[in-house]
């Protein structure tokens, strides 16, 4: 019997659903928040998210990372602030299998006129998963396309 | 390092059959030694716009596109998975669909780097996002995953 930690669909307390659901994250999710700070998110890795051995594929990390940094970046600016993202880096030290849950933890560095500043990490147990920087412009509201 | 046309096939097979693959629609248009091009068309949950893609499907579709490129120059049989990734986002990507070019830059023993345009395509081809990414390449007798 799988041990509580990766039971499929189980979500650990402290978690609920993230905040800011679109379309896209219900392709790739469901991604969950943590009830007390929404700068840090959980995902269950399932058979989706992975190549045909089970690991997960870096591509969707990097899809997860780019919208919590985006979201963490936009909660720290003014409001009515639009953000696209400009750049992403991301490092992967380690990896993830089906039934692993994930957890990303996004800061933001700097929110300045034109442009925002904002890291993760992502972790299973501990292990580090991913490193990621990202770099966001300020937008019209009306171009804020990306995050 | 070389490859033939059996193993590009084998290459197109394992990937196209990617769960990932089929969840984000990505389709391969072309897959010679060392190059790679993929499609995404849009779809309502690729963006919050109409027309319009967000960063993060791009972000997958330009890793997933470069690592199939570098797995091309490996021998029958190898893999890679994905050390580090850096993407610049250089306009709104507005388009019917995304078209994703890679190509090897350096094929080494270790490590496969690759860099990958990603256009967005309404009447025209725009230069939306361009991404470099470093795989770690995984021979046979190592090998554990077919692309990461």
């Amino acid at each position: 019997m799988s041990p509580p930690s990766r039971i499929p669909g189980h979500v650990p307390d402290g978690f609920v659903a993230y905040s800011h659901p679109s379309r896209y994250l219900e392709l790739i999710g469901p991604l969950y928040e943590q009830d007390d700070d929404p700068a840090v998110v959980g995902l269950r890795i399932d058979e989706r998210h992975t190549n045909a051995r089970g690991f997960l594929h870096a591509g969707v990390l990097v899809a997860v990372a780019d919208v919590l940094m985006g979201h963490t970046a936009h909660s720290a600016a003014p409001p009515d602030t639009g953000l696209v993202t400009a750049t992403l880096t991301t490092d992967f030290p380690g990896s993830a299998q089906v039934g692993d849950w994930v957890t990303g933890h996004a800061t933001t560095r700097r929110v300045g006129r034109r442009l925002a500043f904002t890291a993760c990490e992502f972790h299973t147990d501990d292990r580090l998963l991913l490193t990621a920087s990202g770099v966001f412009a300020v937008v019209t509201a009306a171009r804020s396309t990306n995050s | 390092m070389s490859t033939d046309s059996g193993f590009r096939h084998d290459v197109a097979d394992a990937v196209f059959q990617l769960p990932v693959a089929t969840a984000f629609g990505f389709t391969f248009h072309q897959l010679a030694d060392g190059h790679a091009e993929t499609h995404l068309p849009w779809r309502a949950d690729h963006s919050h716009i109409p027309g319009a893609f967000q960063a993060s499907p791009i972000a997958t579709l330009a890793d997933f596109t470069g690592v199939a490129a570098g797995v091309t120059l490996l021998p029958a049989g190898g893999t890679a998975a994905t050390v580090d990734y850096t993407a610049k986002f250089l306009t709104e990507a507005r388009g019917a669909h995304l078209i994703a070019r890679a190509r090897v830059l350096r094929p080494g023993s270790t490590l496969t780097v690759a860099a990958v345009d990603v256009y967005a395509v309404a009447d025209t081809e725009t230069l939306c996002a361009t991404a470099l990414v470093t795989m770690r390449n995984l021979v046979p007798s190592s090998a554990v995953n077919i692309t990461s």
